[in-house]
């Protein structure tokens, strides 16, 4: 099954009882493990006598230029807008084919191998053709990561319908309740779970489709302003696109992730 | 007229015969035990009632209507309980209320008593899975009672319940029964249970699941907390036992699943 949440804090696996570290251990190893990275980077770059080989400190200080110069906000924002409005076209179709194939198996029967063979198909192959079909503007961009966003969460949506508990559905039968009420009260509550992996997993694919396809239409966004300034040798400007990348992609991800938790939480035991 | 009726009731799984010809009735507000081994086709029974699933053949009628699905007027009550995990207490005692279009805040209201009926006082906030398996089937028990449906269907209720806990949730069944006078099919496979919540028992064996016996239960309500010391009770409880044996030698049906 794809992207199922586990739990890799449970993956104890020791003989005899190791004494857990506390919260403050923990928070000092994890701003120790990024601080060291970053030490790291900017000892080798300021060691290194190739110009190409720019430290943090140079990410920085373009980082300041692009804000300064106003090119940063404008190309953050074309990406922004793009990647929100195919995430929410994406996962809004992805959610209601995904409940569609979950609950009604000949509608699965129909659509699985094109979802399965999509799936597999590495995305990025189709992105030059429909950039023909569809221009140089926003609306390939929007497609693209609809594309992208669509399938994590259709599957974890279908995957989540399946496995909502035959006992609960009976309840609902048992209640005279009506096939929409159900699913308000039972199907998509119990595949919220599922649902939320199948957003997560699609923020990363998401952001790769609007960079990929802004690579491909060169006219604007974060993709383009990476291709622009690595095509000038602008190493440290190039980079900072992809920082702010990183900190999206993370910063959703994490959010993702915690609303996932806080649902099993709740389930916890049943 | 018997309130529920079970004419020449059959079902098959596969090869397995799991009723056979069975007839049954209820009068209204009468409380029955269907008392048997595991695998005696007690719970098809009840689910048959319930109008979850069809018979192979024959009918159940409840009031005098043939059974074709759920009906409104019925409700039951699981043996794993079925909260809905992402629900609190109340609103999983709501759930029948807001399932006939009820605004929550008023279903809320609605339920209060019912949440006090079967003690769950200060627990209304609480999830499902913050409750002790007593707690969680007082919803069940609540949310099946909160629709005030005429008849309660119980599959083992209390099955999966610790032996105290089991016995303080038959005291609370029998004083809200006393209260609301429900019709109640009371499936179990416990012979002190029925013999402590029934007006009547009927004891089924397996293979195929029919009824062998149909006991009338003499003592009066309310009943007495040291019933299970009347040499009457003794008396019937030996016979059940004998019934259950002849029938099941190698499942004598009190202790198991």
């Amino acid at each position: 099954m794809v992207g199922v949440a586990t739990d890799e804090r449970s993956a104890t696996g020791g003989r005899r009882a190791v004494r857990l570290p506390s919260r403050v251990e923990e928070r000092l190893w994890w701003a120790s493990g990024l601080v060291l990275v970053v030490v790291v980077w900017q000892v080798y770059a300021m060691l290194s006598t190739s110009s190409l080989i720019v430290g943090p400190w140079e990410v920085v200080e373009a980082t300041g230029d692009l804000i300064a110069s106003g090119e940063l906000w404008e190309y953050a924002q074309s990406s922004a807008l793009s990647f929100a409005i195919g995430m929410l076209i994406g996962s809004v179709s992805g959610l209601v084919i995904g409940l569609l194939v979950g609950r009604f198996r000949l509608v699965e029967i129909t659509l699985d191998p094109y979802i399965s063979a999509l799936y597999a198909t590495p995305l990025v192959a189709i992105i030059p053709v429909l950039i023909v079909l569809l221009g140089f503007g926003p609306l390939s961009k929007i497609v693209i990561v609809s594309i992208f966003v669509f399938f994590p969460v259709a599957i974890n949506t279908a995957a989540g319908v399946k496995e909502v508990p035959r006992d609960l559905l009976e309840l609902a039968d048992s209640f005279c309740s009506r096939e929409m009420l159900t699913w308000r009260d039972v199907v998509v509550p119990s595949a919220l779970p599922f649902i939320v992996t199948g957003l997560r997993l699609s923020v990363g694919r998401g952001l790769i489709g609007v960079v990929v396809a802004e690579f491909e239409t060169a006219v604007t966004g974060l993709g383009y302003l990476i291709l622009s300034k690595s095509r000038r040798f602008l190493m440290a400007e190039s980079l900072v696109p992809v920082v702010v990348l990183m900190i999206a992609g993370f910063v959703l991800y994490s959010l993702l992730k915690r609303v996932e938790d806080g649902m099993l939480e709740r389930r916890r035991g049943l | 007229m018997a309130q529920i009726r079970a004419e020449n009731v059959e079902k098959h799984f596969g090869h397995v015969q799991a009723l056979g010809r069975l007839h049954l009735e209820v009068e209204t507000n009468e409380f029955v035990s269907v008392l048997g081994p595991s695998g005696c086709g007690k719970t098809t029974l009840l689910r048959i009632v319930a109008g979850l699933v069809p018979p192979d053949g024959g009918t159940v009628y409840v009031d005098g209507e043939p059974v074709t699905g759920p009906r409104p007027n019925t409700t039951l009550v699981f043996q794993h309980f079925r909260l809905l995990p992402w629900r609190t207490a109340e609103d999983n005692v709501a759930y029948g209320l807001r399932l006939r279009g009820m605004a929550k805040r008023q279903a809320r209201e609605e339920v209060r008593p019912y949440i006090e009926m079967v003690g769950l006082e200060g627990f209304e906030k609480s999830y499902p899975y913050q409750l002790s398996g007593g707690m969680q089937q007082r919803v069940g028990l609540a949310r099946a009672l909160a629709i005030d449906p005429e008849i309660l269907l119980m599959d083992e209720p209390f099955g999966a319940l610790d032996a105290q806990t089991r016995e303080v949730m038959q005291e609370e069944l029998l004083r809200i029964w006393n209260a609301t006078h429900k019709t109640v099919v009371f499936v179990t496979h416990s012979i002190d249970e029925a013999l402590v919540l029934s007006d009547k028992v009927v004891v089924m064996a397996a293979r195929p699941g029919r009824i062998i016996e149909t006991i009338e239960v003499p003592f009066p309500r309310p009943r007495p907390t040291n019933l299970r010391a009347d040499p009457v009770f003794a008396q019937l409880r030996t016979r059940m036992w004998e019934l259950l044996r002849t029938t099941e030698p190698e499942e004598t049906g009190v202790a198991g699943g």
